[in-house]
């Protein structure tokens, strides 16, 4: 029989998520290279990402980090939730703040986490993120970090560059805060608040009524090989393990451990004075039961019956082809609209590096089943030409990587001129700061009489936003709208190679 | 004009006239003799070109054939020295084109030789600090840094010893009046303008596709913040109104690198002409006149310059000036 001294496996734990909690803090606060050099490390075993690419790519290769991930819960349990899980951590710093008051075993609610799951994998797979998108544990803490904890963040950082500036130090710079629009900070709070307080008084009480990820593998650590597990033949019946369970899974009084609630956090493991807590495979003795078949199989029938009925009422849940001017320009590298719906659970990491800030979140722009996905806001950035920062990091898949020749020819929108608006056509004077701006010249003077008039030609456009964003009329005179199927565009080529700069040769001044 | 009682008179007068000028020619030219001689003996033929021109410094000098900042040495040399612009204990601001993030070959910004040497000269003449910025021409947050730092100007500019300082921000701005405008009434100018004793204009010229030229008048929208007002109000006129409220001592037009079409950007090196050109000038409009020909551009075309001239902020008839023309190589 394996057992490891228990001291040590909280010790371990606690030092794990240390770690790990700064290097998130790292992630989401310290821009966009700090965040892609962190990224492939912290974010490739988040489950939904993991498995959002795995069906995304379908190849060995993409699919490797979910099955390590899978593989490693069989193994050892619900290792992830209290080692990588961010949201975890976030709920492990509120339950500390709460004093970790002595608890009463929960009661396992599973007919609300198996209904709450069921739920989210079904509209999923039908095409609607509406529940996954509200529930990944992932995309949550990306969220709450990056609009909560960032301008918190940025805000102490402006003080000190302001300070600094006094005394003539530019080393820093002042940078903007982005607060999201009202319905989606709403959103953002409820579900912060909501944690926030459960995990207070409760501990990793939403982990087990809500949280899809957790309840699947939850299941999956019923089989796990190692598993903390009670001898009840050495229980005293003291109740020290219940106060310190951060799940409540432990019942002293029915003498079992809930596995599919454990989260495997050690606590309970250092506080029995019997020693018959421990973290090892199932013994030949009979342990203690998990939560009753009864209770699963009810739970099950429940989440069914819930899901079929919501499907039902659902298809308003899938979106219609979205047409025209309301479908939203999403970034490049998404390749159309459909891949980044159907991939996108808007953690907004991308909202959070982008450095024109034109990455916004949205609210319903891409309907229910795509709440809170992100778009481009061409009001309040363009799309830098040089810049692949929301590439670089999406761990879903949803904006896939591209190198930088075929991103500044990715083609996300395309623009359009209204004459009507043109302060050229209007006022016959010059302006130009769309043409100014455009970085493929896809905008061109044309000189007509007096004036210079920009001239739009359509192949060399990538719907970047420069001009949108660089026109002073409002409502603006030059638009871009979506392309909901991302292709390339022409690109104008210079016929000069690097090395012959044309020389001229001329003597004297031209004056 | 004076009235003749008799044809006879007038002959007079013109022919004293016609007198005049013969003896003053005659005297110029034993004057040149005599200075040509004394200079063959004294082994010394560059001071030639000081003894024939009329006294005091030059209105423009032009100098070709020479990496930026030797060019520039020599051009502010013939200017007659940069403590003519720059006095003792002075707050300097060093305003350079830093509008895109573009390196150096694609003469989308200034030089960062020039500017470094630019700011040498200042620290030289006895400047207590020199400034350095741009708000670039992205109209989003987020790409200054990168202009900045691509454009070599950065590093050279502190290299040198002067505080390279931030453009991309609201807060540094104050909103000002521009008395005597036409277009530009009021506008937000960054607060180093307000703070400096001094603005040398160190801009790059090259094409623009809708103000055919971008060089001195137009480097300065970089010290505004809402540059799409400009846009909006007529923007020619508007670069002419901002240069009565902001008047550089002296403005060092970079044409060692010149953008010859599709600019501002450019869309490439096969744009760029490798002209080795430096202009130095107090003279806002006479430098841009200059420039406008340097990128082969009829002046006229450059509507800004005739509304630059109409507020008195220059000449673009380069005939009545004092210029020096000199080649390095």
């Amino acid at each position: 029989m394996i057992s490891v001294e228990p001291g040590r496996l909280k010790k371990l734990r606690l030092c794990a998520a240390c770690a790990l909690s700064i290097l998130f803090l790292s992630l989401f606060l310290g821009g966009a290279e700090v965040a892609g050099i962190l990224s492939p490390f912290l974010l490739s075993f988040q489950a939904v990402p993991a498995a959002l690419r795995a069906m995304g790519d379908v190849s060995l290769s993409a699919a490797t980090p979910l099955l390590l991930l899978l593989g490693a819960t069989l193994l050892l349990g619900r290792v992830y939730c209290s080692f990588l899980c961010p949201l975890g951590m976030v709920q492990d710093v509120c339950n500390r703040l709460g004093g970790l008051r002595t608890r009463a075993p929960l009661p396992p609610f599973a007919a609300v986490r198996y209904s709450f799951t069921v739920l989210t994998v079904l509209a999923a797979l039908f095409g609607s993120f509406a529940l996954l998108n509200l529930l990944d544990p992932w995309s949550m803490s990306g969220r709450l970090a990056g609009h909560l904890l960032k301008p918190l963040a940025l805000s102490v950082a402006n003080l000190a560059v302001a300070t600094l500036e006094i005394f003539d130090i530019y080393v820093l710079s002042f940078k903007k805060l982005s607060i999201p629009p009202a319905s989606v900070l709403a959103v953002i709070l409820f579900f912060g608040l909501l944690i926030g307080a459960m995990s207070l008084r409760f501990g990793r009480a939403w982990c087990n009524l809500f949280c899809p990820v957790g309840t699947i593998l939850g299941l999956l650590s019923r089989y796990s090989l190692l598993g903390v597990r009670l001898d009840p033949q050495n229980c005293s019946g003291c109740r020290r393990c219940e106060t310190v369970c951060k799940a409540g899974c432990i019942d002293i009084r029915r003498g079992s451990i809930d596995r599919d609630r454990c989260v495997v956090c050690f606590n309970c493991l250092t506080v029995c004075p019997q020693g018959a807590l421990a973290y090892r495979p199932a013994g030949r003795r009979m342990d203690a039961e998990s939560a009753s078949r009864r209770e699963f199989l009810w739970g099950l029938a429940l989440a069914g019956t819930t899901a079929v009925g919501s499907l039902a009422a659902s298809t308003g849940l899938v979106p219609a082809g979205m047409v025209g001017q309301s479908v939203p320009i999403f970034p490049p590298g998404a390749k159309s609209l459909k891949n980044f719906s159907r991939s996108c659970t808007a953690c907004h990491l991308c909202v959070n590096v982008c450095p024109t800030r034109v990455l916004v979140p949205a609210y319903l722009a891409y309907g229910i089943a795509g709440i809170l996905q992100p778009r481009l806001d061409y009001r309040i950035g363009h799309c830098d030409f040089s810049c692949h920062a929301c590439g670089l990091i999406c761990p879903s898949g949803a904006i896939v990587p591209l190198t930088p020749a075929i991103k500044k020819q990715t083609r996300i929108g395309s623009v359009r001129l209204y004459e009507q608006r043109c302060v050229v056509h209007l006022n016959k004077k010059h302006c130009g700061a769309c043409g100014e701006a455009c970085p493929t010249h896809a905008i061109i003077p044309a000189e007509k009489g007096r004036v210079v008039f920009p001239t739009i030609e359509q192949d060399y456009c990538i719907g970047c936003g420069a001009c949108e964003k660089a026109c002073p009329t409002s409502p603006r005179a030059i638009v871009v709208t979506a392309e909901q199927v991302h292709g390339l565009a022409k690109k104008r080529l210079d016929p000069t190679p690097a090395a012959a700069l044309p020389v001229t040769g001329e003597e004297g001044f031209p004056f | 004009m004076e009235q003749y009682s008799t044809a006879e008179e007038a002959d007079m007068v013109k022919k004293g006239i016609k007198d005049r000028k013969r003896r003053e020619f005659i005297g110029k030219g034993v004057t040149l003799g005599a200075a040509m001689g004394a200079s063959l003996l004294l082994g010394d033929p560059a001071r030639l070109a000081a003894q024939i021109m009329p006294p005091g410094p030059p209105d423009l000098v032009a100098v070709r054939n020479g990496e930026p900042d030797v060019m520039f040495r020599k051009a502010i040399e013939l200017m007659g020295g940069m403590d003519r612009f720059v006095k003792k204990g002075q707050t300097v601001l060093v305003k350079p084109n830093i509008a895109f993030p573009s390196a150096p070959e694609y003469g989308a910004n200034t030089n960062p030789l020039l500017v470094k040497a630019v700011v040498e000269h200042c620290f030289a003449a006895g400047a207590r600090k020199v400034y350095v910025f741009d708000n670039v021409a992205a109209t989003s947050a987020g790409i200054a840094a990168q202009c900045y730092k691509n454009s070599g100007i950065e590093a050279a500019a502190r290299g040198a010893g002067a505080i390279v300082a931030p453009g991309d921000h609201e807060r540094y701005y104050q909103s000002v009046e521009i008395p005597g405008s036409v277009s530009l009434r009021t506008t937000k100018v960054h607060e180093l303008l307000l703070e400096s004793d001094a603005v040398i204009n160190v801009p790059v010229a090259k094409h623009h596709g809708y103000t055919f030229l971008t060089a001195a008048m137009k480097n300065l929208m970089g010290v505004v913040w809402d540059r799409q007002h400009y846009h909006f109000n007529g923007l020619d006129q508007c670069i002419a109104d901002f240069c009565l409220l902001c008047k550089p001592v002296l403005n060092v037009v970079d044409a060692y690198r010149v953008m010859m079409s599709n600019g501002p950007q450019g869309q490439g090196l096969s744009d760029v002409a490798l002209r080795k050109m430096l202009l130095l000038s107090s003279d806002i409009v006479a430098v841009d006149t200059a420039a406008a020909r340097l990128i082969e551009r009829d002046p006229m075309q450059v509507y800004y310059l005739k509304y630059g001239q109409a507020h008195n902020l220059g000449t673009m008839d380069l005939d009545t000036l004092n210029i020096i023309r000199h080649d390095l190589g």
